[in-house]
């Protein structure tokens, strides 16, 4: 009785801790760095989840994106790094990777 | 107790089913509301507490502003009400007649309101009009306000704690004497989501700022907490946002600075609503139903005592209350079902549905041989 009193404040623990590292796994294994608008397209029509792409910085682009996939842009991540690319759809320069994803 | 339809097959009866049966809520009659049963409220409540004495803690009080604003209110701010005219719900009149088929009930049309209302699509126009009275000197500032409650937005697409017309929630509306105060408070507040998010609601994240175009209507910044869930598609979790001068200009806010300067206010909102409910089913939950981080669990041990006897039952019982004790004097929350009604296999089940991490049993063996079997609800360890 005693080890099972230890054993549930244990698990307790654990199971927190376990089914948050579960979710992570599954978010980094989702979270992909995506860099032309045909591999964009294919991803997203499949849900594969996050995808970090470089984008222009204009409405215009964020509103064609999203009519011909769904996709919005969920956020400019505040711990991302300043990089040069392109944007995916206009190959206008870029200085930052945005999330883009279908969304609820 | 018949299966849910699995995640691969069709993701999406799979977590209307599985809202159902674990008791969490159901559909109202007026599409797109909800009706929030017990078990799913009491996760709320757990959720609503955590959130509440982390505001608290960081200087936060709690109030109460209306349910119906003056229609006037919401053309204060141009981008505001372009945002949320769309699904404003309205009354328009106060009365109700006995019909002339002497059975049914209709609108008195005599009782119509001189100014329509609106129902709360969010309050920042009728607290930053009573802001307005409340701050004249830099002695008034910061306000850090927060309310519970529901607010209505007619959605045309709705989904159980996803997305539905009416949903709870909690707004701070905050007011500070300097732009650098107010960044502050958002970015603060952000944080704070982020810590409760990920550390009791065990769900990982991204923060970032929406683009104009995604932004909160009235604010000069949006910060968000996007997660993404089993089936890929993302969720907006938690929004704090930078309303720089908009509202206090909306309703003249004004105040005299320390430097005897007049000026206007600077603000922020954050809320979280109902819809992390759907995140936190959405993220852990598997075929057999949810599974809840024990820090978020109603119920974190189900005792199940397994019997054929009378005798048997009441010496079980006896020594699963017993235990009971022991566990709850160390706060965690236990639940005894012993109940007759069902077989301990539906009750495993039933259990396993319902999220509980660690279920306890205990069998006749068990009873001679002193011992009991725990069993995780997440990996189905024993």
């Amino acid at each position: 009785m005693d080890h099972c009193f230890q054993q549930v404040i244990d698990w307790l623990e654990t199971i927190q801790t376990h089914i948050y590292e579960r979710a992570l796994r599954l978010n980094q294994q989702r979270t992909l760095l995506v860099d032309d608008y045909t591999t964009f397209k294919k991803l997203i029509s499949s849900r594969a989840g996050f995808l970090l792409a470089h984008w222009d910085g204009t409405t215009e682009t964020e509103e064609k994106i999203k009519a011909e996939t769904k996709a919005t842009i969920r956020c400019i991540p505040l711990d991302g790094q300043e990089e040069l690319g392109v944007c995916i759809y206009s190959g206008k320069p870029s200085t930052r990777r945005v999330v883009f994803a279908q969304a609820y | 107790m018949t299966p849910l339809p699995t995640r691969a097959s069709n993701f999406s009866a799979w977590y209307n089913e599985l809202v159902v049966r674990a008791g969490l809520a159901e559909n109202a009659s007026v599409r797109g509301c909800m009706i929030i049963k017990p078990y799913g409220y009491a996760i709320w409540e757990r959720l609503q507490s955590i959130f509440d004495a982390a505001f608290k803690a960081t200087g936060h009080v709690n109030g109460y502003f209306p349910l119906l604003i003056p229609k006037s209110y919401l053309s204060k701010e141009a981008g505001h009400i372009e945002g949320f005219a769309k699904e404003c719900a309205v009354v328009t009149h106060y009365r109700l007649k006995m019909a002339e088929d002497g059975c049914s009930v209709e609108v008195d049309p005599t009782a119509r309101l001189e100014e329509e209302l609106v129902v709360r699509p969010t309050s920042e126009t009728i607290i930053w009009r009573t802001y307005k009275n409340w701050i004249q000197s830099y002695r008034d500032l910061p306000i850090l306000l927060n309310q519970w409650c529901n607010v209505v937005r007619w959605e045309m697409r709705t989904r159980l704690f996803l997305r539905t017309t009416e949903f709870l929630w909690q707004e701070g509306h905050t007011a500070h004497a300097t732009q650098e105060e107010a960044q502050a408070e958002a970015l603060q507040m952000l944080d704070l989501y982020e810590r409760i998010i990920r550390d009791y609601m065990a769900i990982p994240l991204i923060k970032g700022i929406k683009t104009v175009h995604e932004r909160f209507a009235g604010a000069e910044t949006t910060y968000t907490i996007e997660v993404l869930l089993q089936d890929g598609k993302a969720l907006q979790a938690g929004t704090a946002h930078y309303l720089g001068q908009r509202f206090s200009q909306a309703f003249d806010v004004i105040f005299t600075n320390q430097a005897g300067l007049r000026d206007y206010v600077w603000g922020t909102s954050w809320g979280i609503t109902t819809r992390l409910m759907g995140a936190l089913i959405m993220i852990h939950s598997d075929d057999d139903g949810l599974i809840l981080p024990p820090k978020i669990a109603p119920i974190q041990v189900i005792m199940i005592p397994i019997y054929k006897t009378e005798v048997q039952r009441s010496a079980i019982v006896a020594q699963l209350a017993s235990l009971q004790a022991v566990l709850t004097a160390q706060n965690i929350r236990v639940q005894l079902d012993d109940s007759d009604v069902h077989k301990p296999g539906y009750k495993f089940a039933e259990y396993e549905q319902k999220g509980v991490p660690i279920r306890i049993a205990v069998g006749p063996n068990d009873l001679q041989n002193k011992t009991v079997e725990l069993a995780r609800r997440d990996t189905k360890e024993k």
